[in-house]
């Protein structure tokens, strides 16, 4: 046995060759062996790769997704094919449309995977602060070109390039489906007052008109979170100098010039991203109502694409119904027509450039090969005879030149409402630095604020809360920029732990007021009404009669423990020389909202539900709802 | 020993029997690809070739055309793949190696598998505007890796594949006033129009065209902003060549910021004047410097959107583009990639193809071929709007050279920081 264990029995090991005649030599045998043992395995793999597939399909991996807006995690697979898309509010309705279309072709990468593209809805202005960063979307489609330049400008200085070499670019390829000129939309009697259609209308003369004692005519345009907003800010720069090209810096800081545009951006209603508005758009709209009756709208004119025209006069109201999310439905102008007016002193255009950013995978997953795919054929379809038809239909312009706009079906045949060959001219855009100052002109006719944020760091705030509360509201004094500006905090529990009065916020207070945010903790039980009575002491008999006066109170639970009565502090609120609005934010469900929606309405202010994902949200808005208070 | 026959002949057909099956399932889906076996042997080669976008149309028709013919080579089909880039921006890519080129001391064996993954992506040819383009980068190249990566002979040599140049246009209406009031076209001209203060009022036109506004590319970031300032130098100085001391003169300079102020640099979406043009109309220009062959192809969609045409002039003096196929020689492409770009340029080359381009506006890379030599040829077709079929009397610009173009990028940054 030894010797066979050797290795050394060869009478056994070796066949004979009677053997060798029926079977197969062992070498043989082995390598038939080695070779039927590969096969199984690669059969193997090849069948469980298979198998994953078909599980796949089954699972509905892959399946047409339902579009729309949906919140996206910016991570995504290194073999997705799913293109996510943020949109400009103007547009996110046509192009949900293509998207659901397109998706239900269900067409596949070279690799198998299957194309999909996802919408999420973003304001221009807001796609250029996350494609600096890693967003959650891999393409846009802003309103305008205008917003890529700015975009790459500033993405250039977060990295700088040796002088006379290529900046570096973040903005890939991009390419128009449709387009759409900026245009006054007027209700056709106003129109017909101003001169249309024999005499040329400009911004001038809508400024003009606005600005009249009779406040007869009501005008009024989106933020510069959209290209129709720069281009009614802009108009205003131009006015204000009387020039028609060559605005520079020194021209736009110029004080007749700002004055100008303090007084423009005064006598129109500005409507920011979502539709939300100053307050006093609400006054404004319950004045309209209250003596005017229900059929009435808050709007003479108002600056907006052409689309938008059309969509009203069709009755289709697509190009307004971004603006209706606050409840402004069918408000927004009489039920009559509407006529566009191209400003003689020139306009923009939203041109809706489809980009596909270059994430480069520093911060985050880089746009994948499918991904690239997905934009390339998505783009194709966006240029199908089938789509520009569709956006023709929509009051769009397609940038398919063979489809006639004046033939019939085209909704520009014939109306009289828009000209197809207008514009004639345009409102020169200014070099980048100065864009700047028309993007934030809203700054400069805006009062000094005084805010006071009274904050909840009660037991329950404890954890995970308090440190979202705390992102919130620095990001809240952030965003409040002027050196005149003064903020306060009032930080509470079973008392008021710290009192913070206002700060002016130069470096030295900013610094304090965001020091105090830190050390915040939390403790005690919650006495919400004294709170607020405390920050209203300080502000009601402040004398600054030019400024804003607001407190932003933020809780969690509910008041427990406060010697003060509401009533009370109705009362004080009510009987107080400044006018003093309190917005309030009900965080988490177990919030007292029916004490807050009252303290709200007491202080003319809005009240807001948050959770910790939207709570950063909610003190964005309120500090820009807060600064364009008049 | 029968045990043993019977185990070794049964796992060999239940091999047979697997490998029939999924040659059989693979064969009925047809989708081979990122399956198990699929990618052990290459059935496909795929290139991909960046391309000027003057010439985007034509290539994309074409490579379509080549695709669906189902050009072979070594028994492998190839699927051509084309990625549309303006020069100037794939210029920046190069220099900044954003294709990721291996380093010279890097072998191409020694890369881990997701460096290879990378490498997948990378561009096999480059159809630039321009030569001078293509020359800049190797420049670059051989200062980073030593050695040229696209070569001026041999079997990958670049060769050119057509030829336009840069021209006037005006639309209809507005070139009857500008002309009887300033003359011909020409950046003088143009010089005067931009600074009339009140605009066409006082150039003869409606005053509710506003203020002259000129069509021409004068952004950093694509490759017609340095032609078109190069142009413009050249008039100004009267020669055909342009130094980095004119494009730096402060008289230059001052003349330059006046032409320009009429600039509208329009859309980054629109990929060139003509196509801005034919969009946004008027207010991209009442006329200006466009690519030929991007304006004989807009003209269609111009007249009919605009309801007239734009006039086509040639200047004294401009910039031809040649649109050489440039192939990456470098070990990130492989030896059949590279054989696959030579076959496509071969196509692009061919006679049928140097037709089909002058339905494209283009004019072909064999001068021997005449522009009215296809039946669709948009040379034929505008004629009446002023389309020259001999263009040789007019002068032609000397190449951009690096510290030219490096010049100019630093003008532009300036620009943008005012």
């Amino acid at each position: 046995m030894s010797e066979i264990q050797d290795g050394t029995d060869q009478e056994r090991a070796v066949p004979t060759e009677a053997e060798f005649s029926r079977f197969p030599p062992r070498r043989l045998l082995i390598s038939f062996a080695v070779v039927g043992c590969f096969l199984l395995c690669a059969c193997g793999v090849t069948t469980v790769r298979a198998g994953a597939w078909i599980a796949g399909i089954l699972a509905g991996e892959g399946s047409a997704t339902i579009e729309g807006i949906r919140a996206v995690s910016a991570a995504w697979p290194s073999n997705s094919a799913t293109l996510t898309v943020a949109v400009s509010p103007t547009m996110a309705v046509s192009l949900r449309e293509r998207a659901g279309r397109f998706n239900g072709l269900r067409l596949r990468t070279p690799d198998g995977e299957m194309m999909q593209v996802e919408l999420v809805t973003r304001s221009s202005r807001e796609m250029v602060g996350e494609s600096l960063q890693q967003p959650g979307f891999q393409a846009v489609v802003p309103d305008s070109s205008l917003w890529l330049d700015l975009i790459d400008v500033r993405w250039a200085k977060l990295f700088p390039m040796e002088s006379g070499s290529f900046p570096a670019s973040r903005v890939g390829q991009s390419t128009l489906f449709a387009v759409s000129p900026v245009v006054i939309a007027v209700q056709l009697d106003a129109a017909q007052q101003l001169g249309w259609p024999h005499q040329s209308i400009g911004w001038k003369e809508v400024h003009a008109r606005a600005a009249a004692p009779s406040k007869a005519f009501r005008w009024g345009h989106p933020s510069p979170e959209s290209t129709s907003g720069v281009a009614a800010t802009l108009s205003k720069f131009y006015a204000g100098a009387d020039i028609t090209r060559g605005l520079t810096a020194e021209i736009a800081t110029r004080p007749d010039v700002i004055d100008y545009v303090r007084r423009a951006e005064r006598s129109a209603l500005v409507l920011s991203a979502g539709g939300r508005a100053r307050p006093e758009f609400k006054q404004e709209e319950g004045r309209v109502h209250g003596e005017e009756g229900e059929s009435n709208g808050l709007f003479d004119a108002f600056v907006t694409q052409e689309q938008s025209v059309i969509a009203w006069n069709q009755s289709s109201d697509r190009g307004l119904s971004w603006l209706s999310s606050e409840g402004f439905a069918g408000r927004i102008f009489s039920d009559g027509q509407l006529v566009a007016i191209y400003p003689k002193e020139g306009t923009l255009w939203a041109d809706y450039p489809f980009a596909l950013l270059e994430l480069d995978g520093r911060a985050g997953p880089a746009v994948t090969r499918n991904q690239r795919s997905t934009y390339r054929a998505f783009t194709r379809y966006l240029l199908s005879k089938d789509s520009q038809y569709a956006l023709l239909e929509a009051g769009f312009r397609p940038v398919d030149l063979a489809i006639e706009l004046m033939a019939e079906p085209s909704p520009f045949a014939e109306t009289g409402t828009v000209d197809p060959l207008s514009p004639q001219t345009l409102l020169p855009l200014p070099p980048q630095p100065v864009l700047e100052i028309v993007l934030d002109a809203w700054r400069l006719s805006m009062r000094p604020v005084n805010v006071i944020l009274v904050v909840d760091t009660s037991e329950s705030m404890n954890g995970s809360k308090l440190a979202r509360a705390k992102t919130a509201l620095q990001g809240f004094v952030d965003q409040i920029q002027g050196d005149h500006d003064r903020i306060g905090l009032v930080e509470f529990g079973s008392g008021v732990k710290q009192y913070g009065a206002l700060q002016w916020l130069d470096a030295e207070g900013r610094s304090q007021v965001l020091h105090m945010i830190e050390s915040m903790e939390a403790g005690g039980s919650t006495r919400l009404i004294d709170a607020v009575w405390a920050a209203h002491s300080e502000l009601k008999d402040l004398v600054d009669s030019d400024a804003t006066y607001a407190i932003v109170v933020m809780t969690d639970g509910r008041d427990n423990d406060s010697e003060r009565r509401l009533r009370a502090l109705q009362r004080d609120i009510q009987g107080a020389q400044n006018p003093v609005s309190v917005h309030t934010v009900a965080f988490g469900r177990d919030a007292d909202a029916g004490l807050l929606e009252d303290l709200a309405r007491i202080g003319n202010g809005q009240f807001y539900r948050a959770d910790e994902t939207t709570i950063e949200e909610i003190y964005r808005q309120i500090a820009t709802l807060i600064q364009m208070t008049e | 020993m029968i045990r043993t026959r019977v185990f070794v002949v049964a796992v060999m057909s239940a091999a047979v029997v697997l490998v029939v099956w999924i040659l059989a399932w693979r064969t009925i889906t047809g989708n081979a690809a990122g399956l198990g076996l699929a990618t052990a042997r290459p059935q496909v080669v795929r290139i991909q070739v960046i391309t000027a976008l003057p010439v985007e149309s034509w290539v994309q028709a074409a490579a379509d055309e080549f695709n669906v013919t189902g050009h072979k080579l070594e028994g492998a089909t190839i699927e051509v793949e084309i990625i549309p880039m303006d020069g100037l921006a794939a210029l920046g890519k190069w220099e900044r190696n954003d294709f990721a080129a291996l380093p010279a001391d890097v072998l191409l064996e020694d890369l881990p598998q997701e460096k290879l993954e990378v490498l997948e992506s990378f561009p096999t040819a480059w159809i630039a505007d321009g030569r001078f383009l293509v020359e800049i980068a190797n420049a670059s190249f051989r200062e980073r890796l030593g050695r040229d990566q696209f070569l001026n002979d041999g079997q990958y040599r670049m060769r050119p594949l057509a030829n336009t140049l840069l021209v006037w246009g005006l639309f209809r209406s507005r070139s009857a006033p500008l002309l009887e009031n300033l003359g011909p076209p020409s950046w003088s001209t143009f010089h005067k129009a931009a600074v009339a203060p009140t605009g066409w009022k006082e150039l003869g036109g409606d005053p509710a065209w506003g203020n002259f506004k000129l069509s021409v590319n004068s952004s950093g970031q694509s490759v017609g902003g340095p032609a078109a300032i190069v142009t413009a130098a050249g008039e100004y100085f009267e020669r055909t060549e342009v130094f980095v001391e004119d494009v730096v003169d402060p008289q230059f300079g001052t003349w330059l910021t006046e032409l320009m102020g009429a600039a509208t640099q329009f859309s980054s979406g629109a990929t060139s004047t003509a196509e801005s043009v034919a969009l946004f109309g008027y207010t991209a220009g009442d006329g200006g410097q466009f690519l030929e062959s991007d304006l004989l192809q807009e003209m269609e969609g111009i007249q009919k959107r605009w309801q007239e045409p734009v006039v086509l002039y040639y200047p004294k003096v401009t910039t031809w583009f040649d649109f050489p196929f440039a192939i990456w020689t470098g070990p990130e492409t492989s030896a059949v990639q590279k054989n696959a770009a030579l076959a496509f340029q071969s196509f692009l080359l061919s006679e049928g193809q140097q037709r089909t381009l002058l339905e494209f506006g283009l004019r072909p890379a064999d001068s021997g071929l005449p522009v009215s030599a296809a039946e669709g040829s948009l040379f034929e077709q505008w004629r009446r709007l002023g389309v020259e079929d001999n263009v040789s009397g007019v002068n032609v610009m000397q190449p951009l050279n690096p510290e030219l173009l490096s010049a100019l990028l630093r003008r532009q940054e300036l620009n943008e920081e005012r």
